[in-house]
């Protein structure tokens, strides 16, 4: 005891020799068993700085030790916490206030979509907690132990377990608790002393690390200059197989063909699957014999007159009837074309009333211009061929559909065109048969509507069936 | 602890519970019944009231049921993981899925109201309603009687096979401490788990999802089954306190075991928050109408209440409450927490099946005494084939190293 105490108080004299400091006492047992029992006894003794060590972990050590549970849940608890909030305030202040940015139509701080990165953020910030709250918790890492100098302590980490009280704990006494530990009966008591030896570091060392950290600095320095300085030389290509892969690009020069172009012409005399297209009517709408007074160009949308006006396309010979055979397939394939490529912009029912065009005109910003109703009676005076030109080539504002849509599903919109523009003839042109027939079709499903419940199935709409003449 | 060797079990010192309990059969028999006969009454007197008491029965019974599903699940669970701390309360779970007899029996009022051409609880089942329906034709083919019929049969003979052959297995290991018959429960678990994951899966859809045939989750099964494994470490907590508190078990079981059935607990209820999340949170980000017309009509005249108390009474609260180490060594605050959860799986059941019978939450007497009625038979049944098993199968070989296990 008297050593201790002077040691502590002797470091105050300048370039005096320093004392051998105790540190406490290691006691060495064989077994599990035996550790556990001393480590019970040591705590029932009312020491507290002591501790074990153990090649494995035992079951059971913490309660014979009388270790308390470790704040370290709390730790991960309040960082978990943390890790929310920060999901949270980010993504809010990001997405709903700095830069605000509408996706799929959702709340701007919606907090569904927030929650998978909130659960992210909870869980790498409780790991990082539980990592680094371990290593704090635990000193960690610890370079130097005194310990390590007591040479039957080299058997921790194979099949020897250790007690050791420290005599920093209140209760230690040296001769006292070095007979109380004899009283454990261990297989031997050592005690741990840290020398205090005037071990320095040797000078060179501090020499050495300075010139490597600055070697150390020079490829970043060098990166950071060539980044941050403009310059004439042509870039690196560190991937060299990346950069110059050896394939043709689109509109490239390519020595490897005698012309140079990268790009190659269809060899004279042939055609390609699929275009070869001699049909007129087919293909173009126009009535056969009368095709070759048409020039192919002024069909084209954005084709010009001399005198800046577009072609007359009304007083072209077009084909009145759809060439290929009419049936219910090709109107049911036609109105299903017409529901995907058509209805967007015209409505299902053709009046010009589809979603992208409702939602444009809401916004009025000036440059759209809203498409035609369908079943107008300018539009259904033209004939086939002019409808089917028009889907081919687009017309004002509208594109030309013939790259995603083929030839005959653009007479089957054309059928199907037809059919709605039947639809919507006015009560007065028919006659007093198909009148009568068309109420007593409304009497019955007024009545049948005000009888039956709606039933908890919903029913597609069905697109009006054309009126069969 | 580890150090302080217990004395191990032998069959002779662990007793069944056989005079106590045998005396439970008939009474709870009787309340069931009742409580059915009460049921019907009461939907009798009500409008639509076949409709009300078919709907209230799918939920009752997909809870029920949920609890076995889960207990199968477990002891399959165990043997393919190896596990040894489970070996103490494995056998409560054997004898819990003796409950797939009874509840095999109680499934007929759904599945022969279907027989029967009843399309009130599924739609599916009135020609008219597939006539008008695109949908539903396209469904057919799976979501008709015939097939609805042979998937019960095949659940239950499927349920019925799995548990009958793991607990005879377990019982006759009682006698002959044969460790090759755990070895054998070992192999069996893989398949077994397999032919259970595909049942389960379907008959959640029978039970649950066919009630909207339009609508579909591929990820409901999964759903079901994070439920059916709360409902069922709620119910084997519950079960273990309350064996304890009449004085079996005492000596082997302990917080350890409490702590790992907590652990367990806490996780598959976080399992089903973030099940029942997944499946929202694409519903809600893709916005096709076949899928979020589910959730809307969860969503809207007092629906948003239970949405709501699901939230925060099956996830959140539990969440805090089951956190603490300690919360799960204390067997009394462990059984707050199973009743807890115990309730919010029917209300889950509940947000499941009644929406698509009621516009806005209804609850009255009927669902009460339908609960009361399919619980109380199932347990009867489970009762009056168990009361001759022992309550920890003695025979394990693990279970020295159940009786020693120790959390660090």
């Amino acid at each position: 005891m008297a050593t201790m105490t002077d040691s502590h108080h002797h470091s105050a004299p300048a370039k005096a020799e320093p004392q051998p400091e105790m540190l406490g006492y290691l006691a060495e047992f064989d077994s599990v068993e035996a550790l556990l029992k001393a480590a019970e006894k040591t705590r029932d003794a009312g020491f507290k700085k002591f501790d074990c060590f153990t090649p494995f972990p035992i079951h059971g050590l913490d309660d014979a030790m009388g270790t308390k549970p470790t704040i370290l849940p709390f730790i991960v608890l309040g960082a978990a916490c943390v890790g929310g909030l920060t999901a949270l305030g980010m993504q809010i202040f990001t997405n709903g206030i700095d830069y605000q940015y509408l996706i799929s139509g959702k709340p701007i701080i919606s907090m569904p979509s927030n929650i998978p990165v909130l659960f992210e953020l909870m869980v790498l910030f409780s790991a990082f907690a539980t990592f680094l709250g371990m290593l704090a918790l635990n000193e960690l890492p610890k370079l130097y132990n005194a310990l390590f100098r007591v040479s039957p302590f080299r058997d921790v980490t194979t099949d020897k377990f250790f007690l050791g009280i420290e005599a920093a704990d209140p209760k230690f006494v040296e001769d006292k608790t070095k007979s109380f530990l004899e009283g454990l009966s261990p297989l031997s008591i050592s005690d741990c002393i840290e020398p205090h030896t005037q071990e320095t570091i040797p000078k060179q060392f501090g020499t050495i690390a300075l010139v490597l950290l600055v070697i150390g600095l020079i490829p970043a320095s060098l990166v950071a200059r060539w980044r941050s300085v403009p310059s004439d030389a042509p870039r690196l290509h560190p991937q060299w197989d990346m950069d110059f892969q050896p394939k043709v690009k689109a509109q490239t020069v390519n020595n490897f063909f005698r012309d140079g172009r990268g790009n190659r012409p269809p060899i004279a005399g042939t055609v390609a699957r699929g275009e070869l297209r001699t049909d007129v009517a087919m293909f173009m709408g126009l009535i056969p014999e009368k095709a070759s007074e048409v020039d192919p160009a002024t069909l084209e949308r954005t084709y010009k007159l001399e005198d800046g006006t577009t072609p007359k396309l009304n007083d072209y010979p077009w084909l009145t009837e759809i060439p290929l055979a009419v049936d219910a397939e090709l109107m049911k394939r036609g109105q299903q074309r017409f529901n995907i490529y058509c209805s967007t912009c015209h409505g299902l029912t053709g009046k010009g009333d589809g979603l992208v065009s409702m939602r444009a005109s809401e916004i009025a910003n000036g440059t759209w211009v809203k498409p035609v109703s369908l079943t107008s009676e300018g539009v259904a005076k033209q004939p086939a061929g002019q409808l089917f030109n028009t889907i081919t080539h687009g017309v004002r504002k509208m594109p030309g559909y013939a790259s995603q849509i083929d030839a005959k599903d653009r007479w089957a919109i054309v059928l199907y065109l037809r059919a709605l523009q039947k639809s919507v003839i006015p009560v007065d042109a028919l006659d007093e048969a198909q009148r009568a027939e068309i109420e007593a079709m409304e009497a019955e499903a007024a009545a049948a509507a005000a009888e039956t419940e709606p039933t908890p199935v919903e029913t597609e709409p069905e697109p009006e069936a054309p009126e069969a003449e | 602890m580890a150090h302080t060797t217990s004395q191990p079990l032998t069959a002779d010192s662990v007793n069944t519970v056989s005079s106590s309990i045998a005396s439970l059969i008939r009474p709870l028999g009787v309340v069931g019944a009742i409580a059915m006969v009460v049921a019907l009454v009461l939907s009798a007197t009500m409008q639509e009231g076949w409709a009300r008491f078919l709907y209230s029965y799918t939920v009752s019974y997909s809870f029920v049921l949920s609890m076995c599903v889960g207990a199968i699940f477990f002891i399959t669970l165990q043997h393919l993981t190896r596990a040894g701390w489970s070996a103490l309360v494995r056998r409560q779970a054997e004898i819990l899925t003796f409950g797939f007899f009874p509840l095999a029996v109680l499934c007929l009022p759904l599945v022969l109201s279907v027989l029967g051409g009843n399309a009130s609880l599924m739609i599916w089942n009135s020609p008219e309603a597939v006539a008008s329906n695109a949908l539903l034709q396209h469904k057919t083919p799976y979501l008709n009687t015939g097939f609805y019929l042979i998937r019960f049969v095949v659940y239950f003979i499927a349920w019925i096979g799995i548990s009958r052959l793991y607990i005879s297995l377990s019982a006759r290991q009682d006698v002959s401490a044969n460790p090759k018959n755990s070895l054998l429960m070992e192999k069996l678990s893989a398949p077994s788990l397999f032919i259970l994951a595909l049942t389960v899966t379907f008959a959640s859809i029978d039970l649950l999802m066919a009630l909207e045939p339009i609508w579909f989750s591929t990820i409901f099964g999964v759903y079901y089954f994070a439920a059916s494994m709360v409902a069922f470490f709620s119910i084997l907590t519950i079960s273990t306190v309350l064996l304890q508190r009449a004085g079996y078990l005492t000596k082997a079981i302990n917080a350890e075991h409490y702590h790992d059935i907590g652990k367990l607990l806490f996780g598959f209820n976080c399992f089903w928050g973030y099940i029942a999340f997944s499946q929202y949170i694409l519903i809600w980000y893709a916005n096709i109408p076949e899928e979020t017309q589910w959730y809307l009509a969860r969503q809207e005249n007092g629906w948003e209440y239970i949405a709501i108390i699901l939230i925060v009474g099956h996830f959140v609260i539990p969440f805090l409450g089951l956190l603490s180490r300690n919360v799960k060594r204390n067997p009394d605050k462990l059984l707050f927490w199973a009743c807890w959860l115990l309730v919010m799986g029917w209300i889950d059941m509940y947000y499941l099946g009644m929406n698509s019978h009621a516009p806005s939450p209804v609850f009255g007497l009927i669902d009460i005494a339908i609960l009361v009625g399919i619980a109380c038979l199932a347990l009867s049944g489970v009762l009056s084939m168990a009361y001759r098993y022992r309550l920890i199968a003695v025979g394990d070989p693990r279970l020295q190293e159940s009786i020693n296990f120790h959390n660090l």
